[in-house]
């Protein structure tokens, strides 16, 4: 089964070692840790190990494309445990979307703070730039169900956002703030 | 109408992974490739093999197919004493690859890939070749399998050949011959015992062990062939060398010692640093290649073990080129 003088196997690896910033950094600042970020890269290369084999042209584009599915499968599986959680959340949802400016500043530590549903939303839309339709195709829901999904994400993340400021600013000791912000200022990519 | 929204937007921006998980993966990857379920164009194997014979050591690793693979890696880790190294399990609950540490040595299994013609000794009604286990205890090894489901094929028992050993089948249909030498078993009568039992010991005369037992190996430029260690008092050396390291000394003139595998070395009275040998593919053409780096190169020497050139690097560290006489590779 040595296969490593192949043409194709070398391409891959050769395409790994290229590909891989591009990959992981597509994934390390849309997951809330580094060891998903590092979970879902390999995924991603080991699907295109299976990709190549089978005469697929695996490129940068291709990788990313997979990456989000892969990113997509990751809030699916996180949000199924949370199912119930977030009947409960929604059933009495009434935000509605304001023109204030956001903080962009902090998004990924904003963005763990979500149900996994909003953060993948606000991800596929938001952070990638995707039209709604095909957020609507990603996340399997009609582009009706999206748009309402995209409000209430919005919605929740300016909540979100507004408390981690409120924690970070007042209502902590000046010690405590620090270590917070500290820790914050190690995350961003 | 804008969205404040797109204030989020992230552009690309690639990020360095950590050296560990880069070559962790890298490493997964070269395993995946060479896994059956990825492994699709056989046509070609030939080539491959051919084009791999002369840049890498000759090297042969099991490749087992079973039907059911996790519940078999859970057995020859309970039953035969293997170490699992890593698995890959498929998004199918198939195991596409797994490699199994035993002793030093690596086996590597799948589940049953009907569709890529891999099929286990469950679906072909039997299996064709058998696996050799030296275990430290061949009772105790074979009383284990057999407590883990293993079916006997033969006890154990005292062989002709200066093993004792027991056959057992696993649960999966594989063939295990288990082994531990006979205490005290003289070599020299394994031809005479093969005799008895009705077979005639033949040796290709290129590749039969003379009577002081020299290796003949393997070689790839670069490898490490020859060593010597500076022992003035040659006598003394063999004592301790012997009594430490269980060296056996072909020749008490030049200390050659006879019984160690890769690379053979001797002790030697003649030189008071440590010599290496290393292996190349023609001594002329390497010697002029030491020269051009700015390092210096005695004229090749033709011994009885092979072709030697005494040389320091540009740096004034002494080494030695070598071309193996035949005898000695294969």
């Amino acid at each position: 089964m040595l296969l490593n003088d192949d043409p194709p196997v070398s391409a891959l690896l050769q395409l790994y070692d290229e590909a891989l910033p591009h990959v992981y950094g597509y994934l390390v600042r849309r997951c809330d840790s580094t060891a998903t970020a590092e979970d879902l890269t390999a995924e991603t290369f080991l699907a295109a190990v299976s990709a190549s084999q089978t005469g697929s042209e695996v490129n940068v584009p291709w990788l990313i494309g997979t990456a989000r599915h892969k990113l997509v499968d990751h809030w699916r599986r996180a949000g199924r445990n949370r199912q119930l959680l977030e009947e409960l959340w929604e059933s009495g949802d009434t935000h509605v979307d304001s023109n204030e400016p956001i903080d962009a500043l902090h998004v990924r530590d904003v963005l763990a703070r979500l149900l996994p549903h909003h953060c993948a939303a606000l991800t596929l839309r938001y952070l990638d730039g995707l039209p709604v339709d095909q957020v609507a195709t990603l996340l399997e829901r009609s582009l009706h169900a999206t748009e309402s999904l995209l409000m209430r994400a919005k919605a929740a993340y300016r909540h979100a956002a507004g408390e981690m400021t409120g924690e970070m600013t007042g209502e902590m000791t000046g010690e405590m703030t620090g270590e917070m912000t500290g820790e914050m200022k190690g995350r961003q990519p | 109408m804008t969205d404040v929204f797109d204030a989020l937007r992230l552009h690309p921006t690639p990020a360095t992974p950590s050296p560990r998980f880069t070559a962790a993966l890298r490493d997964r990857l070269t395993t995946a490739l060479e896994t059956p379920m990825t492994n699709t164009n056989t046509g070609n194997t030939a080539s491959n093999t051919a084009s791999t014979a002369g840049t890498r050591a000759l090297h042969v690793t099991p490749y087992l197919t079973v039907r059911n693979a996790a519940a078999a890696i859970d057995f020859y880790v309970a039953a035969l004493g293997a170490v699992e190294l890593h698995r890959l399990v498929g998004d199918d609950g198939r195991i596409g690859h797994a490699q199994l540490q035993f002793g030093s040595s690596v086996v590597m299994l799948a589940d049953e890939y009907p569709e890529f013609d891999v099929r286990g000794p469950e679906s072909l009604g039997g299996s064709s070749c058998s696996f050799h286990l030296e275990v430290d205890d061949v009772d105790a090894a074979h009383a284990l399998a057999l407590t883990h489901g293993a079916t006997e094929v033969r006890p154990v028992d005292d062989q002709f050949h200066g093993s004792r050993q027991g056959v057992v089948r696993d649960p999966f249909g594989h063939r295990w011959v288990l082994s531990t030498p006979t205490p005290g078993f003289d070599p020299a009568s394994y031809g005479t015992n093969a005799a008895t039992m009705g077979f005639e010991l033949q040796e290709p005369a290129a590749t039969a062990l003379s009577g002081d037992e020299h290796q003949v190996k393997h070689y790839d430029q670069g490898d490490l062939y020859y060593f010597t260690l500076p022992t003035p008092d040659l006598a003394k050396a063999q004592a301790f060398y012997g009594a430490v390291l269980g060296w056996r000394f072909d020749d008490a003139e030049n200390g050659h010692v006879g019984n160690i595998s890769a690379p053979p070395g001797s002790a030697h009275g003649a030189t008071v640093t440590a010599d290496l040998y290393f292996v190349v593919d023609d001594i002329h053409a390497a010697v002029t290649r030491v020269r051009a780096m700015g390092g210096t190169a005695d004229e090749p020497v033709h011994y009885d073990s092979g072709s030697a050139a005494t040389c320091t690097d540009d740096q004034g560290t002494r080494f030695h080129l070598s071309v193996p006489a035949d005898k000695y590779r294969r």
